[in-house]
Formats: C-alpha cells, sequence, structure tokens
C-alpha cells in the first residue's frame, strides 16, 4: 500500500483539504447514500448511475494524474496499483484494476457504497439496481491515466453488485463514444475563489480544537479492506469535485426540465447537511476520541455550535465561523470558504440564487442538535431519534442571506427560531 | 432558553465486575457496533494495555489522553484514559444479529484479562516487584485523582 500521507495538505487559513492538488472532505455513509439517492430521487436510476460515474470519473480523473506525476508512476502497473491505494485510502474499499488501453474489467470488495447500503438498508429492501457509481467512475478514470488516455475515453459500468445480494462487485470497461475533458476544480481553483478567513466567536476554542481532530485525523488510518474508521464512524475521504458536481448537475437538470420540483429537489440535498450533522458531528461529539481530546460533551448550547464549527473545520468543510449566537433563538454562521461556492463558480459562474445547500442546512441541524438532544444522558443516535428531531420536530428556519456564489464577500447563514 | 428536551437516553452499565463495568449500547453509525464499559478507577492502565497487545491488539492511536487499539480480527478499542471509558467496536463484518454476542464475548475477554492482569500484579509485587512499570496517576476532568 502506497503511503499517501506526503499529499494531504491543507489550504492554510481555510480548513480545506487536499490530496495533491485535489479538493477532499470527510463523509460518512449516512451522508453519501442520502446524497447519491438524491441524484437517483431527481434523474432515475440510470441517468443517475450515469451522472455520478461521469462526476467520480473526472474528480479521480485529476486526483489519480497529480498522484501519478507526485510518485513517479511510470508504467501501467504501477499506476494502476497507486489509484487502487488511493482509492483504499479513501475509506472507499479494495478496487482489484484488470484493463489494458482498450479497457477491461474491475472486481471490488467491501466497496463503501454498496456494504454500506448493506448495512443500512439490506435488511429492509430489496435493490436490484446497482449502486457503485462512484467506483465505476474511479476505475474508468485509473485506466484512462495508466495508458494515457483522453479522459472520457472509457466508459464505466456496473455488472454485479453487491448492495444487489450478489456475492461482489464487477465493472467493464468500454470504450466510450466520445471523450469528456473537463478542466480540474484543485487548490488554484479554490484559492482563486475563497475570502479572506474572519474570526467570529469563541474563535481560539474552535481553532484549538480544529487543530487537535486534525492531528487526530493524519493518524487515522483505513483496514486491510480499505475501510476507515474514525470517531467510532465509518467514513470516507471523498472528493469534493463528486459531490458538487452531481448536485448542481442534477439541480441544473430539474430547473430546466420540471422548475416546479426545484424546490424540493433544493431542499433533500439541504436535507444532506441535516444527515451528517446528525450522523457524523454528533457520533464525534459522543466518541471516545472526542472525550479524550476535548473532554466528555456538558451540553451547554454554546458548547454544541462552536464544536460543531470545529468539527466542520477538521472535516475540511471550509472556515466556518460563528458571528451570533442567541441560544433558542438566534444563530448566524459565515463560511469564507466552503466546498461548494468554489466549484460553483469555477464551473457555472455567478448564480442569481444562494447555493451553498449543504452549509446552510448543517447550520440549521448544528442549532437542533445544541437544543434538543441531552448529551449528559449520552443519547445513541439512531434512525427513529433523526426522525424525532428532523421529521417531526424540526423548530428553526433559514436563510442564506449572502452566498459567495452570488458574488458576495462570504456566505451568510440565519437561523431564526420558528414561530 | 428553554430547559432541554431530552428525547432519549441509555440505560447505565450493569452489572458490575471488579475491573470493569458492565457492557451498554454506545452511539455509532450502524446498528450494534459499539459498545461501552468503564474501567475501574485504580485498574492497572500499563499492565492491561501490555496484555491487550500481546493478545493481539495493534495500537493505532498513542495520544495522552486516549489510546485506540485494533485486534487482528477486525474489533477496536477506544479507551480514554482520563475517565476510564472503553469503547468495543465490533468489526463490521459481523452480522448485525451477531454483534451483541460478539460485543460480550469481547467484553468477557476483557474481564479476564484485567483479572490476570490484577493476579499477576499481586504475584508480582509478592515475588519480583515492579514487574509492570506503573502509569502516572490520571486526573478526572473534576480534578479527582482516579
Amino acid at each position: 500500500m502506497t503511503n499517501l500521507k506526503d499529499l494531504s495538505q491543507d489550504i492554510p487559513g481555510h480548513d480545506l483539504k487536499l490530496l495533491g492538488s485535489a479538493p477532499y472532505v470527510y463523509h460518512c455513509h449516512h451522508f453519501n447514500l442520502f446524497h447519491d439517492q438524491t441524484v437517483e430521487d431527481a434523474l432515475g436510476q440510470e441517468e443517475g448511475f450515469k451522472i455520478r460515474s461521469q462526476a467520480a470519473r473526472r474528480a479521480a480523473w485529476h486526483l489519480i494524474s497529480d498522484a501519478v506525476r507526485a510518485k513517479g508512476a511510470a508504467t501501467p502497473v504501477e499506476r494502476l496499483q497507486l489509484a487502487a491505494s488511493i482509492f483504499s485510502w479513501m475509506g472507499q474499499g479494495s478496487l482489484e484494476l484488470l484493463a489494458d488501453a482498450n479497457g477491461g474489467s474491475a472486481r471490488g470488495d467491501h466497496l463503501h457504497y454498496s456494504f454500506a447500503w448493506r448495512e443500512k438498508y439490506g435488511s429492509k429492501v430489496r435493490r436490484h439496481f446497482p449502486i457503485d457509481a462512484f467506483a465505476a467512475g474511479f476505475a474508468a478514470a485509473a485506466t484512462e491515466v495508466a495508458f494515457d488516455l483522453t479522459p472520457g475515453m472509457l466508459s464505466p459500468g456496473e455488472k454485479a453488485c453487491f448492495a444487489c445480494r450478489q456475492p461482489g462487485c464487477e465493472f467493464e470497461i468500454v470504450p466510450a463514444s466520445e471523450s469528456d475533458p473537463a478542466e480540474p476544480v484543485d487548490s488554484e481553483t479554490l484559492k482563486r475563489h475563497v475570502r479572506t478567513p474572519g474570526t467570529g466567536i469563541e474563535e481560539h476554542r474552535i481553532t484549538q480544537i480544529t487543530q487537535g481532530l486534525n492531528e487526530f485525523l493524519l493518524g487515522v488510518e483505513g483496514d486491510h479492506r480499505g475501510l476507515v474508521q474514525g470517531f467510532g464512524i465509518f467514513i470516507t475521504r471523498h472528493l469534493s469535485g463528486y459531490y458538487d458536481q452531481t448536485a448542481y448537475d442534477t439541480i441544473h437538470f430539474i430547473e430546466k426540465q420540471a422548475p416546479q420540483a426545484t424546490t424540493a429537489v433544493e431542499s433533500l440535498f439541504g436535507e444532506s447537511g441535516h444527515v451528517c450533522v446528525f450522523n457524523t458531528f454528533g457520533n464525534l461529539l459522543l466518541s471516545p476520541e472526542w472525550e479524550g481530546l476535548v473532554g466528555p460533551v456538558q451540553g451547554e448550547v454554546e458548547e454544541i455550535v462552536t464544536s460543531c464549527a470545529a468539527i466542520a473545520r477538521s472535516l475540511g468543510f471550509g472556515h466556518w465561523t460563528v458571528e451570533e449566537l442567541i441560544p433558542g433563538e438566534r444563530l448566524v454562521m459565515h463560511s469564507t470558504s466552503n466546498y461548494e461556492f468554489p466549484f460553483y463558480l469555477e464551473t457555472y459562474g455567478k448564480s442569481e440564487k444562494p447555493r451553498c445547500y449543504f452549509f446552510a442546512n448543517a447550520a440549521r441541524a448544528i442549532m437542533q442538535l445544541a437544543h434538543r438532544v441531552d448529551w449528559p444522558s449520552r443519547p445513541e443516535l439512531t434512525e427513529d431519534l433523526y426522525l424525532n428531531l428532523f421529521k417531526k420536530g424540526l423548530k428553526w428556519d433559514i436563510e442564506e442571506t449572502c452566498c459567495c456564489s452570488k458574488g458576495d464577500d462570504f456566505c451568510e447563514v440565519v437561523v431564526t427560531k420558528r414561530k | 432558553m428553554s430547559p432541554p428536551d431530552p428525547l432519549v437516553s441509555l440505560p447505565r452499565p450493569e452489572p458490575e465486575f471488579r475491573h470493569l463495568s458492565g457492557l451498554c449500547r454506545d452511539s455509532g453509525c450502524c446498528l450494534d457496533l459499539n459498545w461501552r464499559c468503564e474501567l475501574a478507577p485504580g485498574s492497572d492502565r500499563a499492565g492491561f494495555q501490555e496484555s491487550l497487545l500481546a493478545d493481539g491488539y495493534e495500537l493505532r492511536c498513542n495520544h495522552s489522553a486516549l489510546r485506540v487499539l485494533r485486534h487482528a480480527d477486525g474489533h477496536e478499542l477506544a479507551w480514554v484514559l482520563t475517565s476510564g471509558r472503553l469503547q468495543i467496536r465490533v468489526g463490521i463484518d459481523v452480522e448485525p444479529e451477531e454483534r451483541e454476542a460478539a460485543a460480550r464475548d469481547i467484553h468477557h475477554r476483557l474481564v479476564r484479562s484485567l483479572e490476570e492482569t490484577a493476579a499477576e500484579d499481586r504475584q508480582g509485587f509478592a515475588l519480583e516487584r515492579g514487574r509492570y512499570p506503573r502509569a502516572a496517576p490520571i486526573r478526572s476532568q473534576s480534578g479527582r485523582e482516579a
């Protein structure tokens, strides 16, 4: 397994993480499944798979190309091995690439999406359509890079999927009808679009916690299956370009083809922020790692909100600050960098409306966690509790009053108590 | 500000063992994967760590306040030195309906290991004093010596 730690870095002051020059973030399987399900719900399974595998191929192509240069991987075999190592480092599972310049096949084991889908839904729902679009796109990109092919010359498909109760995951990689070159949204792009980082309430505490979490996360390594467990949560180091492209392409498609459904689809991508904050932030706060690194959670509103800002920064979500907090009434958060607006500005240009769906809804979820969870009782963050908190008892309204994707100097979300 | 609106809480662990509390579910991202118990104050922490390493655990995190150890069979332990909290993380490959039994099995092994460490320590104290290096006293959040 290739050591990739030397390729991992931050953009100082902006709380964005890079592998080589490719931006990545930490997300757990609850978020990943919800995000991809939203794409599927909006576009259908077949088109959803196509959009997701294409986004994966684009983002992975730049990542793998970058790593190949940095590591001096010269031969196709070396490059394919490096790509498989990156895939496992990301917590995506194990991928065996069996391809030549005309394509070929790939086999996956413990793939994050199918394995997590079986874990979460397998006993309740039977799935008939393959789910591992990310692995498929990644396999195509790896083969293209290994054999110096033009990006997009290969097209991937999943022939067998563990989520569909097949024994393992199998992919075929075939020549595509046309190439798909795309400019990378990389570290230079991010630096061009992020704004001057600000400071907010409890900045010292947030910075200190972020630093401790960053140091801890640097030491977190995957296991032999290519799964990464940190804070008792199965996490991925995932390419933010994948989330951005799939979300924005889906929303744009709906805006054009079915404008009456736009709000519903935007709400679902926003809800992924609830899913992430509840599962990842919540479980992180309850973890032994948090207790050891920061101390046991007391449950004060200010403590939870500022802790969540630190968690967001350490997961590579950008420089989130707490501008105003009145417990029980109001929260104002700013972000001068995050993983949403730089991609939007670079790929689609200035927007007429706010586009940081994740950031805005995560702020609402933070207020919900801060006010409605009895932290000292050490609750289990179950699906039932999620439904209670976010489907039956959501007490907060949000408004994204400023957004960098509209040309503002920072993103601002105002969370207020629902009357 | 209105008081918090508690929704779910967990029962405290039971029954108690001499060196390790009983087992209860702990929060986690997957069903029945994480389980919680507490190391009794005054337990021989250095000896316990040594016995875990001898039992096939590999140290994954050696922070001053925290240890994370992974066993060759896929499960993990996360151990908060300041409070004695020990989280057992059953391997993700274990089927959900078998996870509680797997956690109890790991817990029993930990209890036995602690008992043996304590017995060896008592014997060693009498016969070859100082076999296990003693951990420095650790203070809890409240400042009380654990």
